[in-house]
């Protein structure tokens, strides 16, 4: 693997592509919070009158009547936007703010673990991008990161281990039969119906869950977790429908690959 | 207080368990007597196609739509106030079948059995 060069990426170019990777993150989050405006209105499903009586104060009537939640939708897209060519912690902190509070409009979250690790990388991205000038104390921003990441896939394969329908491979198939995801491309369903094939694809998921923190060890063992993520994440699309999660997992990725080039 | 909090601490158990899901159903009447059939109010998404990679709204709607089911569940087993779930379930049902005057909704829930239904013949 000598056509790649492995140990390239300094703590500025790490959180640099962090900070871009977060931003397409959000920019599509925010669009498609915008493409369902209707489900929020006062005419939708998470009316502001009826939320109200549970999330009470100033800070929620701005942010949360229909107008104010467009407008915050907005200002995230272009802080989002600025970031590219005018990055400071400032834009990362309104991020993880922005986030904080769409999470708290839909009662804990709008998108599950995604919506979590949008809110990680922008915490950490804004401490990273605070002390910047302070290199030996902003690794550990990313540090932050990258341990979040890797406990992202550990603990989920760690209760996937201690669960007898993962290990057999039923697990799978009563996902698929749930209403929530209910809708899987035919492929998907013909490939977790053979039971000896679901159980494979179960136990593979569950060792490599497990042993992702072996790609703190070296960065080539780092690009090797890295895209087993990406096309695990890629599926995880066409099998549930979980689309934010790729890009909100890809903006993390550089601060692992950035812990495993450190001796 | 409790989820503006829980928002900030991540939760890494994905699939953890095959838990009973939760379904919605409603019917409808025009004169508050004679109701129809008990239908699913909650779609099932429109298929896949890698547009919805980047921009995959509907069906992200679709997910919120079935959390709120799994809140009003939670709600209602641990013994807390569920008057907010229930109204926005009571949204969820205008939103999604626009009844004109009167309509019924129930949450059931539903146990894909374990052992002969997974594994299609």
């Amino acid at each position: 693997m000598n056509f790649i060069n492995f140990s390239s990426l300094s703590i500025n170019d790490a959180i640099t592509l962090s900070e871009k990777l977060l931003s397409i993150a959000v920019i599509l989050q925010s669009i498609e919070l915008l493409q369902i405006r209707s489900c929020w209105s006062e005419e939708g499903i998470w009316r502001w009158s009826t939320l109200s009586k549970e999330l009470r104060g100033p800070l929620f009537k701005i942010f949360f009547s229909t107008i104010g939640f467009t407008t915050l939708l907005v200002f995230r897209i272009i802080s989002a936007l600025m970031i590219w060519n005018h990055p400071h912690s400032y834009l990362n902190a309104f991020l993880f703010f922005s986030t904080w509070l769409i999470s708290i409009r839909w009662r804990g979250l709008f998108n599950g673990g995604s919506d979590s690790m949008t809110i990680v990388v922008s915490i950490g991205l804004f401490a990273a991008r605070a002390l910047i000038d302070r290199p030996a104390i902003a690794k550990y921003a990313l540090a932050y990161i990258a341990l979040q990441l890797t406990l992202s896939y550990l603990v989920a394969g760690v209760v996937k281990l201690k669960n007898s329908e993962w290990r057999t491979g039923l697990a799978m198939p009563i996902f698929l039969k749930t209403p929530r995801y209910d809708s899987p491309p035919d492929w998907v369903r013909h490939l977790f119906n053979q039971p000896t094939r679901s159980k494979i694809i179960s136990c593979t998921i569950i060792l490599i869950e497990c042993i992702f923190p072996l790609s703190w060890i070296r960065p080539e063992i780092c690009f090797i977790f890295v895209a087993f993520g990406f096309i695990f994440h890629l599926f995880n699309f066409w099998i549930f429908g979980l689309n934010r999660f790729l890009f909100a997992w890809l903006a993390a990725y550089p601060a692992l690959y950035f812990w495993s080039q450190q001796p | 207080m409790n989820q503006i909090i829980r928002v900030l601490i991540p939760s890494w158990r994905f699939f953890d368990g095959t838990v009973d899901a939760a379904v919605l159903t409603h019917r409808i009447s025009d004169d508050g007597t004679t109701f129809g059939e008990w239908q699913n109010t909650i779609p099932k998404p429109p298929r896949r196609a890698w547009g919805k990679l980047f921009l995959n709204s509907y069906e992200n709607q679709l997910f919120a739509s079935h959390a709120l089911l799994e809140y009003l569940k939670n709600d209602l087993v641990d013994g807390l106030n569920a008057e907010v779930s229930i109204e926005l379930v009571k949204n969820l049902v205008e939103f999604e079948a626009k009844p004109k005057r009167f309509f019924q909704f129930r949450l059931v829930c539903q146990t894909v059995d374990y052992t002969s239904e997974v594994f299609e013949k």
